[in-house]
């Protein structure tokens, strides 16, 4: 077996703890600024959706400065937010390379990406459901927590893997500028040392977490969602 | 049992503001199921949402029994406590607890869609400090309210239309409210659900002393169970009474255009009022249209007529409607004979108490030819 996977892929065979260490560091910066971008994203989505106009708790203000930071972080590439951001990820978490200082530009990238989305899924509960709760009394936390994130849960699982997917294109990235992980192991020993066989190896793996990522999330899903919600043929 | 006094509401629109409700005021019995009637756009279901201040008045007065009055001034919501005299700011916690005692229900009946039919009905009872068992008793009971317990694990998709407005009814009924309000509840449902969701309104009523709002703009559904009814008309209320009342002898053009679309007789007045009708009153008659209520359905009013002034009166349609468990009548009828025994004959139907219109009068034409 060794020696097979040696004849179709000498040079991965040959750094394969430098391609392990790329792997737990691009899941590092996975899960870490994952983590991150989930709760900002929510967060922020249930503050665009309830102080929209005529949201639950509407604010003009409020709504247009984290509507406006949105757009503006979502309208600036990747690799520029990154050296964008080199001055004040150093002083964050005291460097600007490595796994460390890479969360800093990933949250940042991917937050607005998410919130946009959280906000969308929000947006598709249906109003009616939040009068009814508000008319049955619930307060505003209430409306927000057993309405807004209650229903929405099958979308925001939509969305939160389409964004799982994203981040993961995005910590490649961020390899490219220093960060580790797959994305700079494929630039740096495969591109620059001309070993095609680990940039071919690079690419099938991320295949492979894109797809589990993808599996997962729809089977959650599908999970959640009501399953009768798909057989309208007995509603009247 | 509710009392609104000069609400006004005023949206901002993008070339002229909205006057959705203007200077309303209104009286609510308790016990009472008090139908508001209107076209959409009327503002009917923006004044019901001022009761429990889903919108907010921008002035007004909303009392509730048991709750004191809420009164808007500028842009404060403030609180008269029940007994008390004076007026002071309203607390957050103060409109909840008013929702809380204050059962809706929806034209689209708003369930949670994720939450199983028991969840959907426990939803209001989470935090009144209720045990988890006896939530569950509550539920049940509520669920045997509405004839639904075999659906306590399903999901609101699973459910028909009326099923659907039966679960939002238990759910609005969770608090034991004293006051249920309807947004157009049947609005969305088939001809048989909305009768068997009118049932349980009207059965409610008379078993748990429930007040009902109810907004519709189907008169017949005001015909079957209310007891007063409001017509609203660009913002204001232009006629309330009585619900027999109202249709027995509406006064606004707009009311008059309610009732006839219930009443049998409201069509046939287009078919006659057509150039090609066969229905003519020929030269020496009168077609003339009859409503007499519940006082004189007893009496043999035409044949009297008929006999004392020697006068045909030729039935082309009769109608008979059963408003609030009374009878209505209504009559269209060609009386032919000497004129002014005509004039005499609809002279003495008047007397009578009978509500006559002349809809189309033989000897004008006679005249004009001569």
């Amino acid at each position: 077996m060794g020696e097979w996977l040696a004849s179709i892929m000498p040079n991965v065979m040959s750094y394969t703890d430098k391609f392990k260490e790329s792997l737990a560091a691009t899941f590092q910066m996975f899960f870490i600024s994952g983590i991150f971008v989930f709760i900002f994203g929510c967060f922020f989505g249930v503050v665009l959706i309830i102080t929209k106009e005529g949201g639950i708790c509407e604010n003009k203000i409020i709504y247009r400065i984290v509507n406006i930071i949105t757009n503006i972080f979502r309208s600036i590439p990747f690799v520029i937010l990154l050296i964008f951001l080199i001055p004040f990820t150093r002083t964050i978490v005291g460097t600007s390379i490595g796994v460390k200082g890479a969360i800093v530009p990933l949250i940042f990238g991917a937050v607005p990406f998410f919130t946009r989305q959280v906000e969308v899924a929000l947006s598709e509960v249906d109003p009616g459901k939040v009068e009814a709760a508000v008319a049955m009394g619930s307060g505003k936390l209430g409306v927000i927590f057993r309405v807004y994130l209650h229903e929405a849960v099958p979308e925001l699982i939509r969305v939160t893997t389409v964004t799982a997917i994203s981040l993961i294109g995005l910590t490649t990235m961020a390899g490219a500028v220093g960060a580790g992980g797959i994305g700079s192991f494929a630039i740096n020993y495969g591109q620059n040392l001309h070993h095609q066989d680990i940039v071919n190896v690079c690419v099938i793996v991320l295949l492979v977490i894109v797809s589990v990522i993808q599996a997962i999330g729809n089977g959650l899903s599908k999970r959640t969602t009501n399953h009768s919600l798909f057989n309208k043929n007995h509603n009247a | 049992m509710i009392h609104l006094e000069n609400i006004v509401k005023t949206f901002p629109g993008k070339e002229q503001n909205i006057h959705a409700v203007r200077d309303v005021t209104l009286d609510i019995e308790e016990g009472e199921i008090y139908g508001i009637v209107g076209y959409s756009g009327a503002g009917k279901s923006t004044l019901v949402r001022c009761i429990n201040f889903l919108e907010t008045p921008d002035s007004g007065t909303v009392a509730v029994k048991g709750f004191g009055a809420y009164s808007v001034q500028g842009k404060k919501i403030l609180r008269k406590a029940e007994g008390s005299d004076n007026y002071v700011t309203a607390k957050t916690g103060d409109l909840q607890e008013l929702r809380r005692d204050m059962g809706m229900i929806f034209q689209h009946f708003n369930l949670l869609d994720r939450s199983t039919i028991f969840e959907n009905v426990a939803y209001p009872l989470k935090h009144t400090g209720l045990s988890k068992e006896e939530i569950k008793d509550r539920v049940v009971e509520l669920l045997e309210l509405v004839n639904l317990t075999d659906k306590i694990n399903a999901y609101p998709s699973e459910l028909s239309g009326g099923q659907k407005q039966r679960v939002a009814i238990a759910r609005a009924l969770a608090n034991k409210p004293l006051i249920l309000l309807s947004d157009e509840a049947t609005s969305a449902l088939d001809p048989d659900a909305t009768e068997s969701i009118l049932n349980l309104l009207k059965d409610l009523n008379k078993r748990l002393g429930l007040t009902i709002v109810l907004i519709t703009h189907e008169m017949a559904v005001v015909k079957t169970i209310c007891d007063k009814v409001a017509v609203m008309e660009d913002g204001r209320v232009v006629e309330e009474g009585k619900v027999y009342d109202v249709f027995s002898n509406p006064q606004q053009e707009i009311t008059k255009k309610f009732v006839s679309t219930t009443i049998g007789m409201g069509n046939v007045e287009k078919l006659l009022l057509k150039e090609a009708s066969p229905i003519k009153p020929g030269e020496d008659g009168v077609l003339i249209k009859c409503i007499y209520d519940k006082d004189c359905v007893g009496e043999a009013v035409i044949s009297e007529t008929s006999r004392k002034y020697n006068v045909n009166i030729n039935i082309v349609l009769a109608n008979v409607e059963m408003i609030q468990d009374s009878p209505l009548g209504g009559l269209v009828v060609i009386v032919q004979g000497d004129d002014d025994q005509i004039d005499k004959a609809i002279g003495h139907l008047r007397a009578c108490r009978v509500e006559v219109e002349v809809i189309e009068d033989g000897r004008m034409a006679r005249i004009h030819h001569a």
